[in-house]
């Protein structure tokens, strides 16, 4: 089944995360081109649209207790539905979803504010090796041990100082941006 | 003032449910009195937000490439072609 595929891919590499990605592509793209080809969207709606539903279902298949009732085809286009609803800021009613589609929840944050997306922007230019190391910590459920390898670190002691010392720095950045920016100019 | 390894540590634990349910109690009682404690944890489940939102933009990256793969991939004309039908009365 296509959904443990993806969840055995968090530790694997980039060229097997893409042949998965290839394959939900390939299974799951015409049918949301379909659908919106029918809502009146553009190719590269249907591409955006189909992009982030992949994101979200990938997030969502990575996640322990991940157990859909729906196909991962089918799944991808429910949610698809739902961003084209929240995106376009259509009415529910005139897309078209069944019970199983109509149970699949978003995330709320999924498109981020403007003031998210510039913030993130200063802390890449600033951290980025930092955000790669905690994103492995956080989202590629490495262990200690395998994060000192990635990433060059003598032990796993070196690694744990170095994740928090990297918290603290992301911290400080948005406390500076915030204060420096946001606080008086927005 | 910058924050010490070992406050972040506590609050990493806070957030990640690693805490006993005493401590956690504790934990929250200081969060109702303390204004500078309630500001860490909440810078650092902003990190914690940055990182999602930096997790989604790699991943968004990663299949954007599979997208330009497949797409400009003879062997998968058909395919692309079959997609590009849905839209080809309409103005890109």
């Amino acid at each position: 089944m296509q959904t443990a595929t993806i969840v055995e891919t968090r530790n694997c590499t980039k060229a097997a995360r893409e042949r998965v990605f290839e394959q939900l592509y390939e299974r799951a793209f015409p049918s949301v081109a379909r659908f919106v080809s029918l809502m009146n969207g553009s190719f590269q709606d249907a591409k955006d649209i189909f992009q982030d539903a992949l994101v979200i279902y990938v997030e969502k298949a990575e996640d322990t207790g991940f157990a859909p009732s729906l196909s991962p085809e089918r799944y991808v286009l429910g949610i698809a539905k739902h961003l084209w609803v929240r995106k376009f800021k259509r009415d529910c009613k005139a897309v078209s979803l069944t019970d199983e589609e109509l149970a699949i929840t978003i995330p709320t944050d999924f498109y981020p504010t403007p003031h998210a997306v510039r913030l993130l922007r200063f802390v890449e230019a600033s951290g980025k090796k930092c955000l790669d190391l905690l994103r492995g910590f956080y989202y590629g459920k490495q262990t200690m041990h395998q994060l000192a390898e990635t990433f060059g670190y003598s032990s796993e002691h070196s690694v744990s100082v170095q994740k928090h010392k990297c918290l603290g720095k992301i911290r400080e950045s948005i406390k500076l941006k915030s204060f420096t920016y946001e606080d008086f100019f927005e | 003032m910058k924050i010490s390894l070992s406050k972040i540590r506590e609050v990493e634990n806070f957030l990640d449910g690693r805490m006993s349910a005493g401590a956690s109690l504790l934990f929250q009682v200081r969060l109702v009195c303390d204004p500078g404690l309630r500001l860490d944890v909440a810078l650092q489940q902003k990190v914690r937000d940055l990182i999602r939102m930096y997790h989604r933009k790699k991943v968004r990256e990663e299949v954007g490439s599979v997208h330009e793969r497949i797409f400009s991939d003879p062997v998968k004309s058909g395919f692309s072609q079959s997609i590009l039908l849905h839209f080809k009365d309409k103005q890109q």
